[in-house]
């Protein structure tokens, strides 16, 4: 049984783990999420059918890092504006993606590319909604199937296509601003 | 939504809203063609198409990420820990006394030993081993807690934000204390916080030491 566990560890946890990397932005929390996955499905692994692992998985992760997204939010609502601090912007997340302090880490995909177009599509990944933002990083950066996405978020087919084309063109809306083009 | 014709001009907000649809091969002939055509002549849907495709292809560019081993590790240990805690039974821990025959009356008094020491030993383990894991409980919330208080002073820092202390109470303090002090209790959560109020003074107070005051 811990065998198998195992093994079922080392076959999702990059899944998990990058799911959960570009939901939320913060290398740590990931961290966190993934490790929180994986051992709740430790304490069902007696009761799961393990054909229907990976939906079971998306689906978990999906939810835990909503869950930690609204805790987040919610704790903005603690804060208040000191009189000499800088602004915030009207719209923009008070409780930005907290990069890893100790390591400066710019987060997931960042060190990869490197590129300006990918530091600002990875900022505006950060400002897309629900369902958008979750079928966006499953269809496009995890390259799940429309099958497999509507299996694990329990959406119609249809709904998960035109759901990731709305995400699409959101992320289009938030990266013209950046780069100037010229709309309809 | 405007129906696609290939023989009718269409507008650019129609091909702004079919863009994706495009980029993904999902229009096909006549809309498709009607796309095409209108992309060729507007510069501004045809830079709109570029940004599309650019997105489309940053995103599939992004890497997929491993979990850092220390992680897997970490889940690997908390999984052999559970399943080894979940094997043992406490009366396996307990070594039988050895009973020679020749010391019959003694044997017999240690067995009674026995037998009583075992029955206290059975409600006593259970005790001990929820004690144990009651401080290991209690020192993984007490680490969340330090965590959840340097990222809570991290944030302020970053944002010139400052934490509003008259919500804590509120929205921090209580809520905690009265899930706490019903996990000990063995009680569920109230469905609505109005009724947790009225739980102020033999709930959060007790939990959290009386102290409500945070600096």
């Amino acid at each position: 049984m811990v065998k198998a566990f195992e093994a079922a560890v080392e076959r999702h946890q990059r899944k998990i783990h990058t799911f959960a990397s570009y939901y939320l932005g913060n290398p740590a929390e990931a961290e966190d999420i993934t490790q929180e996955v994986l051992v709740r499905m430790w304490r069902q692994w007696s009761k799961l059918d393990t054909e229907r692992l990976g939906p079971w998985l998306l689906r978990v992760t999906r939810n835990a890092c909503y869950d930690l997204l609204r805790r987040r939010r919610s704790a903005a609502k603690l804060f208040v504006l000191e009189p000499e601090a800088r602004p915030i912007e009207e719209g923009a997340d008070p409780l930005p993606a907290v990069e890893t302090a100790a390591a400066g880490d710019p987060g997931p995909g960042a060190r990869a590319e490197g590129s300006e177009f990918q530091h600002h599509l990875r900022r505006a990944l950060d400002e897309l909604g629900e369902p958008f933002r979750s079928i966006v990083i499953l269809r496009e950066i995890q390259g799940f199937k429309y099958r497999e996405i509507s299996d694990a978020l329990d959406l119609p087919l249809n709904t998960v296509r035109v759901y990731l084309h709305r995400g699409r063109r959101r992320l289009r809306e938030g990266l013209r601003e950046v780069y100037g083009h010229a709309t309809a | 939504m405007r129906r696609l014709d290939g023989e009718t001009v269409i507008d650019c907000a129609t091909v702004i809203e079919a863009l994706e649809a495009h980029l993904d091969g999902d229009l096909e002939g006549a809309q498709r063609a009607a796309i095409e055509a209108h992309l060729e002549r507007c510069p501004g849907c045809a830079a709109e198409h570029q940004l599309a495709a650019e997105v489309r292809s940053g995103l599939r560019a992004l890497p997929e990420l491993d979990a850092p081993r220390a992680v897997v590790e970490r889940v690997f240990k908390e999984t052999v820990r559970r399943q080894t805690d979940g094997s043992r039974r406490p009366w396996r821990r307990r070594r039988r006394p050895v009973v020679r025959p020749a010391w019959a009356a003694l044997a017999a008094a240690a067995l009674a030993a026995v037998v009583v020491g075992s029955g206290l030993w059975l409600t006593s383990t259970p005790s001990e081993n929820d004690a144990t894991a009651d401080a290991a409980a209690v020192a993984r919330a007490t680490e969340e807690a330090r965590y959840a208080l340097a990222y809570v002073a991290q944030v302020s820092r970053r944002t010139g934000l400052k934490l509003r202390q008259d919500l804590l109470p509120e929205h921090l303090v209580d809520p905690s204390a009265r899930s706490l002090n019903r996990a000990l209790a063995g009680r569920p959560d109230p469905p609505s916080r109005e009724g947790a109020s009225g739980n102020r003074e033999n709930g959060a107070e007790r939990a959290v030491g009386g102290d409500r005051e945070r600096s």
